[in-house]
């Protein structure tokens, strides 16, 4: 019995592909003149087909302390993306949300990842524009 | 309203007709269906009066194909009313936003009433165990690693069968229940039988 299942669960399952892993490891800086904590996102720069294709299609995000060096090791779903941007935006207030109504404007920034695909990246991340998503920088 | 309308067609069974939810001794069986979401063809073949063979495949969309073969036994409770069980064994294949593949397992039992026109109630249990392969593609190298997640489909139809000649049948039914452990909004289906003689 065991014989006959092994063929037919491979029969059942070799039909489509796996979903593949791109391995990113990244480094990078973000340069800021202000001081609080950084959220970056990991964005596809390109995401989905047809009508249903959009930019910046989020990864993953990572919050470090301050505009300093980061570091890390991304996994980057291959599919219908691509290119890699990152995104980030500083949390001048501490109150954890990007520029809430009735506070003070807090800088954003967007940088295109030219190595990628590469499976070792190097980001400079400026942020110099105010209360922008990255569709808006 | 839909009520209504398979009680109405439940009153209208009186011919004392033999029953179109499994071919008798002999008999060859296929049907065609069409609805929302799913198309699909089952043939079944009874080499004796106690068992037939089944082939089934069907597609939601054509997103999600699921092909089985299986068996299934007629039980008749009384004159009008029998009951049929099935096993089945099978496999899935899904494409776009939430792929699926593996190898299903299924049963099935339906309640039925014969005449000239025969509803039917049929509850299913399909237990799916999916096989997920991931590549990950890093500076190292390549490295595939498999998984394997059961999901259950369970749910239940509500349709009648028309009889419109001697080997021919119209099948109208309703169905609901979960897909992959998750609900799934209900579905019709609109299908006709043909059969050989016995």
């Amino acid at each position: 019995m065991k014989r006959l299942a092994f063929p037919f669960l491979l029969a059942c399952s070799a039909c489509q592909g796996p979903d593949v892993i791109y391995e990113v490891e990244y480094s990078g800086s973000v340069i800021s003149d202000q001081t609080g904590a950084v959220e970056l996102w990991f964005l596809h720069s390109q995401w989905g087909d047809d009508t249903l294709e959009t930019s910046y299609m989020v990864i993953d995000t990572l919050w470090i302390d301050d505009a300093s060096t980061f570091s890390g090791l991304l996994e980057v779903p291959q599919g219908t993306g691509s290119g890699l941007s990152v995104y980030g935006w500083q949390d001048l207030n501490g109150d954890g949300e990007h520029c809430r109504p009735g506070t003070e404007p807090e800088l954003a920034g967007l940088a295109s990842v030219t190595d990628y695909p590469n499976h070792v990246v190097e980001v400079e991340l400026i942020l110099d524009t105010a209360c922008e998503g990255p569709e808006g920088i | 309203m839909i009520s209504v309308a398979l009680l109405s067609l439940v009153s209208l069974a009186q011919a004392d007709e033999s029953s179109w939810s499994s071919p008798a001794p002999g008999q060859f069986q296929i049907e065609a269906y069409s609805g929302f979401p799913w198309h699909g063809v089952k043939a079944s073949y009874a080499p004796n009066s106690e068992v037939a063979v089944t082939g089934h495949i069907e597609t939601a969309r054509f997103r999600r194909l699921e092909y089985r073969l299986g068996i299934q036994k007629p039980w008749s409770l009384s004159e009008r009313w029998s009951v049929l069980t099935s096993l089945s064994v099978g496999g899935v294949n899904q494409w776009g936003a939430v792929p699926r593949q593996g190898a299903q397992v299924g049963a099935e039992l339906t309640i039925s009433r014969s005449g000239r026109v025969e509803p039917y109630f049929s509850l299913h249990d399909r237990e799916l165990f999916a096989i997920e392969a991931v590549e990950t593609q890093s500076a190292e190298g390549d490295e595939t690693t498999w998984s394997s997640t059961q999901y259950y489909s369970r749910g239940g139809s509500l349709g009648v069968r028309v009889p419109l000649r001697e080997q021919i049948c119209l099948d109208i039914a309703l169905q609901g229940g979960f897909v992959d452990s998750s609900f799934a909004i209900p579905s019709f289906k609109l299908g006709l039988s043909w059969r050989t003689d016995s």
